[in-house]
């Protein structure tokens, strides 16, 4: 007994942080978009930062619940309602059996996390709870969610350590341009001085065909020096890679593990949640930092969430509620 | 981060690759989560948290002298089945056709040489093969296939390839494979790793059927050459 869908939504899935080690083997590693969301949905239900939870597209899902649980709503900027009362995203609350968790419209953002304390009952496969969609395995029967699907709770609880205080700063979105931060190479030296050039200053158009697997974009035709095609290599998460027609794609969770374009530069860690809100028609432009900086900011990141989860867990200091606004952006500070 | 090792696909420099993510993955590095070897290079999945980029390149230039010695003891090559032609091999007349030679003589040559597997990539156990010397010519069809069936045994031009799961494609399906080289439930979900190598053998509908019962009820051998 756990939850039952009523209403799946436009495109939504289960999944953790993904299925790694099997790239090697041409196996995707999956995993959620935006694992900003996806881990400060779990540090709010007091999960383990992996655990597997739900990421929706566009919009909500409706889930009728069949059991008491505590559970957590962050991502996308859409109002949670219980029963028709409006419930507060980036809050653990209860969800009690009977209740139907809905979702208002979408004001900015693009995929929405619940997390459920204790975690769903899903049977990993190769390691991971993740759906790789078009492989058609892992996560739930290796699909989206449909209208009638039933998932146990592995460990439901009424209550929690701080409960009534377990939330945090509740993200909004940008909705027509982001700035996103990268890391050049590893094949820059492959386009020329303008290309570079053009790739760090135009914006560009996120195109409708994006998906899990990458975001299509187009904007000013990034110059190579002679063509896109490079001997086939691995792929990062958030690799931008730039075929011979010049248009950028950036490399997103379901990405496969090696590809054969020229990649001009990496979008850096702690970037990728921005552009996975993203959804198609915003613009998105490029700016140069220095790998020491990338993997500065993401150790922030990382110290944040510690951070997080301590506060979260005990949320009294000398007897006092101590709440940091962005205390989950630690490198923000 | 990549190590990109000479800037060439060639049998040699790839052994390298597989050479460093075996030392990799023996030694075990803190740190690093995953090695994705791919043609000339070795892709390194790591923590910066547990281990920053100099210092992991540090540790990595020490194992760079390690990978000129020794031959690969044993090279593995695996036997792959196939039925050639027919429905199981819809483009084999026309492969034929243009390489300017009979059906018989396109199934001896592809079935006469190794395939070296450089790398498994794009869709989940399927082989970059590639062999020392050149064989087949043919482009890929003008119009790719919706489905191509899965085992579908392809060539285009010096490549050959099978394929793990049914997916569109565009080349040339001479044949097709009773094995299935990924199969999720098994202990070992894919038939193939980089590194070993793939002869072909040709076989008649009466032993594809006989293998495919077999590899249905996991009680089929796969030959080692």
């Amino acid at each position: 007994m756990g939850i039952y869908v009523v209403h799946p939504g436009l495109l939504t899935t289960i999944q953790d942080r993904g299925r790694f080690g099997y790239q090697a083997y041409g196996v995707p590693p999956s995993g959620v978009m935006d694992e900003k969301a996806f881990t400060i949905a779990n540090l709010l239900v007091g999960n383990d930062k992996n655990e597997a939870v739900i990421e929706a597209t566009m919009m909500g899902p409706e889930i009728y619940f069949e059991e008491d649980n505590l559970i957590a709503v962050t991502g996308a900027e859409a109002t949670p309602y219980l029963n028709g009362r409006p419930m507060t995203r980036y809050y653990a609350f209860l969800a009690k059996s009977g209740e139907v968790l809905t979702f208002g419209p979408r004001k900015s953002g693009c995929r929405i996390y619940i997390a459920f304390h204790g975690g769903l009952n899903i049977e990993p496969v190769m390691g991971s709870c993740s759906t790789y969609l078009r492989g058609k395995f892992g996560g739930f029967c290796g699909r989206c969610l449909a209208k009638g699907d039933r998932i146990a709770f592995k460990n439901p609880q009424k209550s929690l350590e701080g409960y009534g205080f377990r939330f945090t700063y509740k993200e909004s979105y940008f909705v027509d341009e982001v700035s996103l931060r990268v890391v050049m190479g590893p094949q820059d030296h492959m386009f020329t001085q303008k290309g570079i050039h053009q790739f760090l200053t135009s914006s560009y158009e996120i195109l409708a065909d994006s998906d899990r697997m990458g975001y299509r974009l187009q904007g000013e035709k990034i110059e190579h020096a002679v063509d896109g095609n490079i001997i086939s290599d691995g792929i990062a998460f958030g690799a931008v890679q730039v075929p011979t027609n010049g248009q950028p794609i950036v490399m997103m969770a379901d990405r496969q593990g090696v590809g054969g374009y020229t990649k001009i530069a990496n979008v850096i860690s702690v970037d990728l949640p921005v552009l996975a809100q993203c959804i198609p028609g915003m613009k998105v432009r490029f700016c140069q930092v220095s790998l020491e900086e990338a993997q500065k900011l993401y150790c922030a990141r990382l110290k944040g969430y510690e951070e997080l989860s301590v506060r979260l867990d005990h949320p009294k200091v000398d007897g006092r509620i101590v709440i940091t606004r962005r205390e989950n952006d630690a490198e923000q500070n | 981060m990549t190590i990109t090792l000479e800037e060439v696909i060639s049998i040699p420099t790839n052994k390298k690759v597989k050479k460093m993510k075996q030392l990799l993955d023996r030694e075990s590095i803190v740190g690093i989560t995953e090695t994705v070897p791919a043609y000339n290079s070795l892709m390194v999945h790591y923590r910066p948290e547990v281990i920053g980029f100099s210092e992991l390149c540090e540790k990595l230039k020490t194992y760079e002298d390690f990978l000129e010695d020794e031959e690969n003891k044993e090279e593995q090559v695996i036997e792959i089945p196939v039925c050639y032609g027919s429905e199981y091999g819809p483009d084999l007349e026309e492969v034929a056709k243009h390489e300017g030679i009979s059906t018989k003589e396109v199934i001896t040559r592809h079935s006469s040489y190794k395939n070296y597997v450089y790398m498994i990539g794009f869709t989940p156990g399927l082989p970059y093969l590639g062999c020392e010397k050149e064989t087949f010519h043919v482009p890929r069809r003008a119009t790719p296939r919706t489905k191509l069936p899965r085992g579908a045994v392809t060539i285009w031009n010096n490549q050959t390839t099978i394929f793990p799961v049914e997916q569109p494609g565009g080349w040339q399906v001479i044949g097709r494979t009773p094995l299935k080289l990924f199969e999720l439930n098994r202990k070992l979900p894919f038939l193939l790793k980089a590194g070993q190598w793939v002869k072909f053998h040709s076989i008649t509908e009466k032993e594809y059927q006989k293998i495919a019962s077999d590899v249905e009820r996991r009680t089929y051998q796969v030959r080692m050459l």
